[in-house]
């Protein structure tokens, strides 16, 4: 080891002092920039990349990239990498260089790196090459590289994100058209920005571009990043791959895809009748089948990407056979199992993780991660609350078998108000999946208990959820062992009543039916005890309420994801004591949420009513003071405690 | 700032390797194991491995390299979806020189019909590859896998130029284990023997198998536990070390008297001390009378003069200077060097000054209990100087960078040392350091506001291993990744705390304690109750959970180091407001363990003071849990203990 980095050493030593380095003329146009910046830790000097796609549908891409390293922290702008496909597309070169001064050096080609983009998949042929000068680069050096790479086209169309973890002087983007093509382009998340026209290049440009906010609580990055979205379109006579100006387009090369798919095999058929066998209902047949599918293991198997296979299901046999695939495959095998017991459905294609990912300006199937799935039920049948009405298709009940704690007829949250588009050569355009209100995710809370003379509270608690509320409660409780969820309720119980100790649990496990979280709390010396007094805390989940940021230098708004939380606690008080202060009611509405607060005295005992709803929002910066202003106040009510005092 | 260490091995062998390509073979199955519907090890199992097998066999290739090969063999009844979930994939990731072949599984349904993986449905990819490292990855999914199966797979590995020695054996897994087995064949070489010595398990007697393997086994185990406080890995699960040493050393009375004697040839010629050595030890000595002071003095030297670039805060250019040190003057000249390097330039040092000072060998205790030590050079890996100083000796760790002038890291704390002699072997035990070495200093001088919102500025100060801790876990961040990092810590236990003014001071000077320093302001943090308000002086603790709190436990305890805290806070009380009840507060000592509250009204302002020492380290058996958690359960109590402020009539 040691040896073998004593000559490495030499060796660099030799590369960065008899044979200096020269850097491409490209960078030494750049280097006088380098002088005067932020107070980042990084500034990206170039970020450039330009584009041509060749009659052959290659593209071919080349990168410019420089950054300014102003400190350690910086060190991690020292690289730079891009995404192949082998097989269809493959890294050509790669080469960096770091400034200090007047001087160049090399970074050692034998740093490069070569790995897998995706390691949770069972296989994923994509991958990320890449050369990193992090462990070399020092404060006030700049790194420089450039990359070229080749790449056979599935579709004619990019989308480029317009901002930099770090503060960029200058971004840029540039195609070169083949003569008698044209391009369209539009800015999402952005000001709209056409092309400058250099000859057949077209550029996009963007100068002293901010650093991409991380802020707590701020949309999905690709609700907030400028991201410009091109589609290249060749003339009739010359071939280009995956053109589209139309969503009616899109929906028929995915429908093409997927053609066959969904239909039934002898297995598959069996397996659909043993599944729905004594059920009349026709949605609770669809149902019943969406249990089925929902056990299907979720598995990730990537193959054939750079030729679409990321679009294409396997064959639902296959899929049964193995009781494992992706969201496609699921959503394929559902298909064709209601087609056994003859129901009519869809694959839905959408974006998971950003409600506001998909936008409609630009007809795309790269706008889409995930694949989930529409049936068509009788009108009578219908009673989801995830049911659109297609203007082509007519009433559809939207179903994602690939998240298990969602039940039939519901959607999850992340998903609804998002757009999609429903794969049958009708679809002209994307649908809007439904968006329920703050109070289709409830959680309601009661806890019934009895206050001892000595402070000890003995309580039972049931919870009732319904929505997102209830599908997070049954996802916590199937991820985790009994130990490990009993060890979580306790640590949130013991948030808003101290030292309690948690038993006889029942909670949520099935996503089709509706169970309540239930439970009995023991907490001793929960009222304290202080000269004649003795005060008593509201047990109230207030642990989860939203700490509001500070405004300050705050840059992007903060989401608030919608919920209600009702909860009434009755609590039986000890003999000889009697209520010395009551907090008189309180109501707080704002935009933010509403909130209520009253305390019922009763006789011998105290019972206290908690409602706080949130609707769906995005704070502006500028609101946030005022939303702050309101979990405040919710925070102060909800810390107020009970005054008993001894009859006199 | 930690170490990063490269331990390598190598023995060459003559000797012949037999690696036939087999389809696999299963083993057969207990129809018991078929029917069954519940785990029999732990009752909430969502899996139970029903056997585990590895064979483990040193051989030698045809071109005379010696290898290891590993044949894996595992059968898992699935009893629920997390189960299911948790044993879909499997993934074997194997690195440059070792070969994964005859991967094959299968699935047994309830019914006892079988489902087996296609080898078209293994894959295998490059996860990551560079010009020095590849790691490939076989990966599979399990067909048809339900709750109800029994699904097992196998495959082998051939490590080349590899043996099986200072191998740690694990013999549990995530899940309870029915039957654990382990197969091992070493190579007969002369003049050498293989070790295995079991730890923390009932294991069988090591059974001889006609094909030369020697069976180790374990039956009914259980799935790892993590607990807060817990024990270090290999002494909270069974293990086996298995090595190679020379017939007849690792089981010689001895064994200790080679090792010391050895520790000193490897040091004592390279220690030397030089006319510069000797000239910067006399500096140091300046005004240090006692042998303390000196070994102190002579520590802060030795860690100032070279830097260390085998830690994870130097950079590949540092690390790529690294050449071998000859010897301490070798070391002082290039300035920057390796934890060995320091303690090398230590020892001159202390021999210039004329102290008795020895290289020692120890364990570390976040692996290792002196009760688990074997003799086996393997066990004792980590180095540390030992100064004959009146009838006992002091112990330094010079290269410990994060500590005020070369005290011992807590993991070097209460273990057995082996010091270098070349007569005979000496051994002594490494100090605790006491409570008040590792103390959480913490002054807040704030004001209450009369709508219960509290505002003023928080002093935190951590000293001992505390500060050797934050600054391991820190020193590679940034500021701004620290600053945010304790925003959190705050936020989640202050809810709806505003911070301003972060300082985070002293990270990289350990002279002084590491500090944070900000101001604070909390809306409603006096609850109100009609015209009271009711104030909780514990400020600190205010939002943390307490420790055990959990009732029961399954695991002993294990306290790193003793600690102490001091809290002194000063609160200014709105204007009118007084305490409505006696402010006196009861502390309560439980001998090793002590808790001291104290709450003081000088005109309109309140002083809570508070003072917690835990003097005690070390392992703690599992029946001495309910004493720990009834004290702190009592010290939460008592830090949420309120103060009654009422407002006097007529204001």
């Amino acid at each position: 080891m040691i040896s073998r980095l004593t000559v490495l050493a030499c060796a660099l030593a030799l590369a960065s002092t008899a044979s200096a380095a020269t850097l491409p003329p490209w960078a030494r146009a750049i280097m006088p920039a380098a002088a005067g910046a932020t107070t980042a830790s990084a500034v990206v000097l170039v970020d450039d990349v330009a584009l041509a796609i060749g009659t052959d549908g290659k593209m071919r891409s080349i990168k410019h990239y420089a950054a300014l390293i102003r400190d350690r922290a910086g060190r991690d702008a020292a690289v730079l990498r891009s995404v192949y496909v082998p097989g269809s597309g493959a890294v050509k070169s790669l080469r960096a260089w770091i400034v200090n001064g007047g001087v160049v050096r090399d970074v050692d080609a034998r740093g490069i790196i070569d790995a897998s983009l995706v390691n949770n998949d069972v296989y994923n042929e994509v991958r990320i090459r890449g050369l990193s000068a992090r462990d070399d680069v020092s404060a006030g050096e700049v790194f420089v590289a450039e990359l070229e790479s080749e790449e056979q086209l599935l579709f004619s169309q990019f989308e480029w994100t317009m901002q930099n973890q770090w503060p960029t002087r200058v971004l840029r983007r540039t195609l070169d058209l083949q003569p008698g093509w044209r391009a369209t382009s539009v800015v999402f998340n952005g000001p709209a920005q056409e092309p400058q026209h250099d000859g057949s290049n077209l550029i996009w440009e963007r100068r002293d571009v901010a650093a991409l906010p991380d802020e707590p609580a701020m949309p999905a990055a690709s609700d907030v990043i400028p991201r410009l979205a091109v589609s290249v379109f060749a003339p009739a006579q010359t071939t280009a791959p995956g053109q589209f100006d139309s969503w009616q387009g899109v929906a028929k090369w995915l429908d093409a895809l997927s053609d066959g798919s969904g239909i039934p095999t002898a297995a598959v058929t069996a397996k659909a009748r043993a599944v729905t066998q004594g059920i009349s209902d026709e949605f609770d047949r669809a149902a019943a089948i969406g249990r089925f599918v929902q056990q299907v293991q979720y598995i990730s198997i990537q193959t054939g990407v750079g030729r679409g296979g990321g679009y294409q299901p396997r064959p639902p046999a296959l899929v049964l056979e193995r009781n494992y695939g992706d969201c496609k495959d699921k959503a394929a095998l559902m298909r064709a199992m209601l087609a056994a017991v003859g129901i009519r459905s869809y694959v839905v294609s959408l974006y998971s993780g950003d409600r506001n990912y998909v936008r409609a300006e630009w007809a795309s199937p790269q706008q889409f991660n995930h694949a989930i799935i529409a049936i068509a039920l009788h009108p009578s049948a219908d009673r989801g609350a995830s049911a659109i009405d297609h203007p082509v298709l007519g009433k559809l009940v939207i179903f994602d078998p690939t998240d298990e704690h969602t039940p039939f007829g519901e959607l999850p949250l992340h998903e609804q108000g998002s757009l999609a588009l429903i794969v049958h050569p009708g679809s002209t355009a994307l649908v809007r999946l439904p968006l329920l209100p703050a109070d289709h995710h409830a959680t309601d809370r009661a806890i019934d208990g009895v206050l001892a003379a000595n402070g000890t509270l003995s309580a039972s608690v049931h919870e009732h959820y319904t929505g997102e509320s209830a599908a997070t409660a049954r996802a916590l409780r199937n991820g985790l062992d009994p130990q490990s969820y009993l060890e979580m309720l306790r640590r949130r119980v013991a948030a808003s009543i101290p030292r309690a100790l948690v038993t006889n649990i029942t909670a949520p496990v099935d996503a089709s039916r509706d169970q309540p979280l239930s439970f009995d709390v023991e907490a001793p010396g929960f009222a304290q005890q202080t000269g004649g007094l003795v005060l008593v805390p509201m047990p109230f989940d207030s642990g989860t309420l939203l700490q509001i940021p500070s405004a300050a230098d705050r840059k992007t708004a903060v989401l608030l994801e919608p919920s209600v939380v009702s909860e009434t606690v009755t609590l039986q008080l000890p003999a000889g004591l009697t209520l010395d202060d009551v907090q008189q009611p309180i109501r707080i509405e704002s935009p933010f949420g509403r909130y209520t607060l009253e305390f019922i005295p009763t006789m011998g005992a105290l019972r206290a009513r908690r409602r706080l709803e949130i609707p769906l929002q995005r704070i502006d910066p500028a609101e946030l003071p005022a939303a702050k202003l309101f979990f405040d106040q919710v925070r102060r009510a909800d810390s107020d405690v009970v005054v008993l005092t001894r009859k006199p | 700032m930690r170490s990063v260490a490269c331990h390598c091995v190598t023995v060459l062998f003559v000797a012949m390797l037999a690696l036939p390509a087999s389809a696999a073979e299963w083993k057969p199955l207990d129809p018991a194991h078929l029917a069954l519907k519940q785990p029999t090890i732990d009752p909430g199992a969502d899996a139970e491995a029903l056997l585990w097998e590895v064979h483990v066999s040193d051989e030698v290739d045809p071109s005379g390299s010696p290898s290891t090969v590993y044949e894996h063999y595992l059968r898992v009844k699935i009893f629920t979806d997390r189960g299911r979930e948790a044993f879909a994939t499997v993934d074997i990731p194997f690195a440059s020189g070792i070969e994964v072949r005859d991967v094959a599984a299968r699935t047994i349904r309830p019914d006892g019909s079988i489902v087996e993986l296609k080898k078209s449905d293994i894959y295998e990819r490059t996860v990551v590859k560079s010009d020095d490292l590849k790691v490939k990855m076989k990966s599979f999914a399990i067909p048809a896998l339900e709750r109800g199966t029994i699904v097992e797979y196998t495959w082998r590995e051939l490590h080349r130029d590899s043996l099986a020695t200072n191998l740690k054996l694990r013999f549990s897994r995530d899940i309870p284990v029915h039957d654990v087995r382990y197969y091992l064949r070493a190579l007969s070489v002369p003049g050498y023997q293989m070790v295995a010595f079991p730890f923390n398990g009932n294991f069988a007697a090591p059974q001889k198998q006609k094909d030369g393997f020697t069976m180790l086994s374990l039956s009914n185990v259980q799935a790892q536990v993590d607990e807060e406080f817990g024990l270090p890995d290999l002494e909270g699960r069974p293990w086996v070390f298995v090595g190679y040493e020379p017939s007849g050393r690792s089981d010689s009375p001895d064994f200790d008297k080679h090792l010391s004697s050895d520790l000193y040839e490897e040091y004592s010629k390279r220690a030397r001390p030089t006319p510069e050595i000797r000239q910067l030890a006399a500096a140091a000595l300046t005004g240090a009378t006692t042998d303390a002071a000196k070994v102190a003095a002579l520590a802060r030297v030795a860690r100032d003069k070279i830097r260390r670039i085998d830690v994870d805060t130097a950079t590949d250019s540092d690390r790529r200077q690294l050449k071998e040190t000859k010897n301490a003057g070798d070391a002082l000249r290039k300035g920057i060097g390796t934890a060995d390097d320091v303690l090398l330039l230590f020892l001159a040092l202390a021999d210039a000054a004329k102290l008795d000072a020895r290289v020692a060998a120890l364990a570390s205790r976040a692996q290792l209990f002196p009760r688990s030590l074997r003799p086996h050079p393997a066990f004792m890996p980590e180095r540390i100087a030992a100064i004959h100083s009146g009838a006992g000796w002091l112990f330094v760790d010079p290269a410990n960078q994060y500590s005020a002038a070369g005290e011992l890291p807590w993991d070097f704390e209460m273990q057995r040392a082996l010091i270098g002699d070349p007569r005979q072997p000496m051994t002594a035990e490494t100090p605790a350091s006491p409570a008040a070495y590792s103390l959480k200093k913490r002054v807040g001088v704030f004001k209450l506001l009369d709508d219960g919102t509290l505002e003023g500025e928080a002093r935190l100060e951590y000293s001992g291993h505390w500060g050797e801790i934050f600054r391991n876990d820190e020193d590679q961040d940034t500021a701004a990744d620290r600053e945010k990092d304790l925003r959190e810590l705050l936020t989640k236990r202050l809810p709806g705390v505003e911070m301003s003014d972060v300082r985070i001071d002293n990270l990289l000077d350990p002279s002084k304690p590491y500090t944070n320093v900000y101001r604070i302001r909390i809306a409603g943090y006096a609850q109100r109750a009609g015209s009271r308000l009711i104030l909780q002086p514990a400020i600190f603790q205010k939002g943390v959970p307490q420790m055990f709190a959990a009732p029961q436990r399954k695991t002993p305890l294990h306290f790193p180091f003793a600690w102490s805290e001091l809290d002194v806070v000063t609160i200014e009380l709105p204007e009118g407001y007084a305490p409505e009840a006696s402010l006196d507060r009861q502390g309560f000592d439980a001998g090793a363990a002590k808790y001291e509250p104290l709450v003081t009204l000088t005109g309109s302002r309140l002083t809570f003071t508070r003072g917690l020492s835990v003097a005690t380290s070390g392992l703690y058996e599992l029946n001495t849990y309910q004493p720990f958690r009834a004290f702190f359960e009592a010290v939460h109590k008592a830090d949420g203990e309120p103060i009654v402020l009422r407002k006097k009539d007529g204001l």
